[in-house]
């Protein structure tokens, strides 16, 4: 997983570079992000493009992200990894975050 | 029909090794799509088990057979663990994922895993019998599944 914050006025990057999301992964997802997050760290963006396959533990995991930050707290993700969508349609999460074509432009949806 | 039968002790790294094996198995068979919903469904299943079940202790077994009959795909998922509560088994889809998408408060952070499952699956059935526990998902063939098989 790689997490780069851009400049401090922008949303906190995060690539996930693992080929399968699972629940092993996710305790690492949890503690990575609560520790690179800055206080005032209310918008991130998600790019799952080298993705192959996705639990719900991860997505447990980016909701309870959500949680933390509050109102005011976004999240956008890159939609086009099929596997990855398959879990966000069907739970509806979809509607929460910004699913959004490219990269920059999950970045720009939320800065 | 051919049987086949993968087991593993509870440890979560086992199941990404059942969820690539039933990616390849069910792949010959079921559409791009179908494949990543019946995989997502044994994981959902098996994580589910280890966590819940087995709270986490290695060392238990698991076990997920794949009956493929002529018109469908059968899964029988055992575990010797803690059996599902029953208000899990019942709760349907709505239920779980009928929260206000504009409510950041009301997100479920968990609890997807059964609705996940009976989204993707066309039957479930679950018996916990002295100490066993079983859980058979039920897939139809698709139009692929029935050309692939010749029936």
């Amino acid at each position: 997983m790689q997490i780069e914050t851009i400049n401090k006025d922008r949303p906190l990057m995060v690539r996930f570079n693992e080929k399968r999301l699972n629940v092993q992964a996710t305790t690492g997802f949890r503690k990575t992000v609560s520790l690179s997050l800055h206080n005032d760290i209310r918008k991130i963006a998600i790019n799952p493009t080298k993705t192959e396959f996705m639990d719900s533990s991860r997505l447990g995991a980016i909701i309870a992200r959500v949680n933390t930050m509050g109102n005011g707290g976004e999240i956008a993700i890159r939609n086009t990894n099929e596997p990855v969508m398959q879990v966000f349609k069907p739970t509806r999460t979809d509607q929460v975050f910004n699913a959004l074509d490219r990269e920059e432009d999950a970045i720009i949806a939320i800065a | 029909m051919s049987k086949i039968t993968l087991s593993v002790e509870s440890e979560f790294e086992n199941s990404s090794l059942i969820g690539v094996a039933i990616n390849r198995l069910v792949s010959t068979v079921f559409t791009k799509q179908e494949t990543w919903g019946i995989e997502l469904s044994v994981i959902e299943a098996v994580n589910n088990i280890m966590k819940h079940g087995y709270r986490c202790q290695p060392g238990n077994p698991v076990t997920v057979s794949l009956d493929f009959h002529d018109n469908y795909l059968e899964i029988m998922i055992t575990d010797r663990g803690l059996s599902i509560p029953k208000n899990v088994l019942d709760k349907n889809s709505q239920e779980v994922f009928g929260f206000d998408p504009n409510d950041i408060n009301g997100l479920p952070e968990g609890g997807m895993g059964m609705a996940l499952i009976k989204h993707n699956m066309d039957r479930i059935d679950y018996k916990a019998d002295n100490g066993l526990n079983r859980l058979k998902l039920v897939k139809f063939y698709s139009v692929k599944a029935q050309q692939s098989t010749g029936t």
